[in-house]
């Protein structure tokens, strides 16, 4: 019986974004504390972007790792309902251990097919202490890793920018280097949002391989990030 | 009097995605039906015909892909058609031994004719402009000028003796037999994953997916075709099986009065759907063969021609806004018509 529409119920296209934050103990002080500032001040930026394309819902979640890896909000949150939840700092940089646990969630079951590409924004300030190199392997062993929209936003001198470099996997695309928590508010906004609009803009095909496919480049159409001020930030990472 | 077991009714739309109406952007479907019009078989069997729909990629590196849509449609149809005329009469082994040379049949002429408006139809300011602004695409296009005009492509020919269905790239196929179970006659490509898809551009006549089934006792009472905007406007895919059995509920419980519903309303509801789900631009071609409606049609209002084809028309007080006159697909074409 069709009442008004045939089929069954219609739902806009789910999105995925996944926070991986390093929380180790070189993270402690000005560091985590600028972090949470400036997720939460992108996050209304994030939603008015998200609204221009009401056809994407995007659900929010966040990983932390420090000591092992941990969901720090383990619920795909719609971005409407979304509300930031501070991290803390101590340990080492179990990068490895997170990599893992977003490759489980990448699998199909949970993840809906008909998804667009999952968003995974990397913030580190060091050097991973675990397998990453395996952990990686692990995302980009499932489907949705491949297809996934990688960003990374290393802080300061020391993170492993190779590491970050290795996890985008696109040379056209760099890790961008926050050298300040001006910077980095700046980074983390403009990393949310861009890659938002790459993942939801309505067929985005990229680069064709050889195999008859055309193929929606794994980091679609995004912009280099702008040029980042040093604000009234007092300190230099 | 004429006899309505061998008629088939066709009826087909493409809206523009909601996204692309938000972003100014043309619809990249396209769909498209030979013989343009219904026509007598003399014989009374049923004359072939065939439908195709594809799905232009779409984004800025394939600027042309709403011509790659349209070429592809055209030309799909004008060889399976001409399959149909040369084929119809002999073994159904000769039938499929031939069927394996389509695919190349179409992808051949598609890149010539691609290639030629390449040639001829001269860059506009605005490609000229992106193709300076990027060097890698640039470079890509320069070796394969059929990159632009990226395109899926899905078609099925119905003949008296038996359907052919030929798939590149994603959308869907849907069969629902008489007692009102559904499947699909082309097994998914596992290729197609997000929006990634098998394209013309790249293709190789491998890559085409064609299944012949031949008709007996056992054939579909409905086929509908649908380009992937529509069944990624559900939450899942049990939802989009669901509109191919609605239908086919709709038509058996209410006759011609059903009938004439969907064709009214066909375009409101695929523009509801993509305002609602994907965004993306939706293509749908439904196929109703008569023979299972006997009793339940009106057999006064039979058509007196094999094929009939009812073009959808606004549903009364479905606002239409949001289609213009360059987004609509025009209704059927036909190739030696264009």
């Amino acid at each position: 019986m069709v009442s008004s529409l045939p089929g069954g119920e219609l739902a806009s296209r789910p999105l995925h974004f996944f926070w991986i934050a390093d929380c180790s103990g070189s993270m402690s002080g000005v560091k985590i504390q600028a972090l949470n500032v400036a997720i939460r001040e992108a996050i209304p930026e994030m939603r008015r972007v998200a609204g221009n394309n009401p056809n994407a819902q995007v659900y929010m979640r966040a990983i932390k790792f420090s000591t092992g890896a941990n969901w720090h909000i383990a619920q795909p949150t719609r971005l409407e309902q979304f509300q930031w939840i501070d991290l803390t700092a101590g340990g080492v940089t179990a990068m490895g251990k997170a990599f893992q646990m977003v490759a489980e969630q990448l699998k199909v079951p949970p993840m809906d097919p008909r998804g667009l590409p999952p968003v995974l924004v990397l913030i580190s300030d060091g050097a991973p202490t675990d397998n990453a190199n395996q952990g990686l392997q692990a995302i980009m062993a499932e489907p949705w890793g491949q297809k996934s929209v990688r960003l990374a936003i290393g802080i300061g001198e020391d993170a492993n920018y190779n590491m970050l470099e290795r996890f985008i996997g696109n040379p056209e695309i760099q890790p961008c280097h926050a050298g300040n928590s001006d910077q980095l508010a700046q980074y983390i906004r403009w990393a949310s949002t861009v890659a938002i609009q790459a993942s939801s803009s309505p067929h985005a095909p990229g680069m064709n391989d050889q195999q008859g496919l055309t193929v929606v480049a794994t980091q679609l159409n995004i912009p280099a990030p702008p040029p980042v001020s040093n604000g009234q930030s007092q300190d230099i990472w | 009097m004429t006899e309505t077991h061998d008629t088939w009714r066709l009826i087909g739309a493409s809206v523009r995605g909601a996204n692309h109406v938000r972003q100014g952007i043309r619809n990249q479907d396209f769909i498209g039906w030979e013989p343009a019009d219904a026509c007598m078989n003399e014989s009374g069997t049923v004359t072939p015909f065939v439908i195709s729909l594809a799905d232009g990629h779409g984004s800025e590196k394939y600027f042309r892909s709403h011509i790659g849509a349209q070429f592809a449609v055209e030309i799909a149809n004008e060889v399976l058609y001409q399959f149909a005329q040369t084929h119809v009469h002999l073994p159904f082994s000769r039938i499929e031994v031939d069927a394996e040379r389509l695919p190349h049949q179409i992808l051949a002429q598609w890149k010539q004719d691609v290639e030629r408006n390449w040639e001829n139809d001269r860059q506009t300011d605005d490609e000229i402009a992106w193709l300076e602004e990027h060097v890698s695409a640039r470079k890509a296009i320069a070796k394969n000028p059929t990159i632009p005009y990226g395109t899926t492509l899905i078609s099925t020919l119905i003949t008296e003796r038996f359907i052919l269905y030929c798939q590149v790239g994603d959308g869907n196929v849907i069969t629902v037999a008489g007692d009102g179970t559904y499947a699909e006659p082309v097994p998914p490509d596992e290729r197609n994953f997000a929006n990634e898809a098998v394209s013309l551009c790249n293709a190789v006549p491998k890559d085409f997916q064609l299944h012949i089934q031949q008709l007996g006792t056992k054939q579909p009472a409905l086929i509908m075709l649908a380009t992937d905007g529509y069944v990624n406007s559900f939450r899942d895919i049990h939802g989009f099986y669901k509109v191919a059995t609605d239908i086919w509920d709709l038509i058996i419980n209410s006759g011609e009065d059903g009938l004439q519903m969907v064709a009214n309303s066909l375009e409101g509801w695929l523009e509801r759907s993509t305002q609602m789900g994907s965004g993306d631009d939706i293509s749908v071609g439904i196929l109703w063969h008569m023979s299972a409606f006997q009793g339940q049609i009106a057999r006064a209002e039979a058509p007196s021609s094999s094929t009939e084809i009812v073009s959808p028309s606004p549903l009364p007080g479905v606002a239409l806004t949001n289609i213009d006159d360059e987004s609509t697909q025009p209704a059927p074409t036909s190739r030696a018509n264009s």
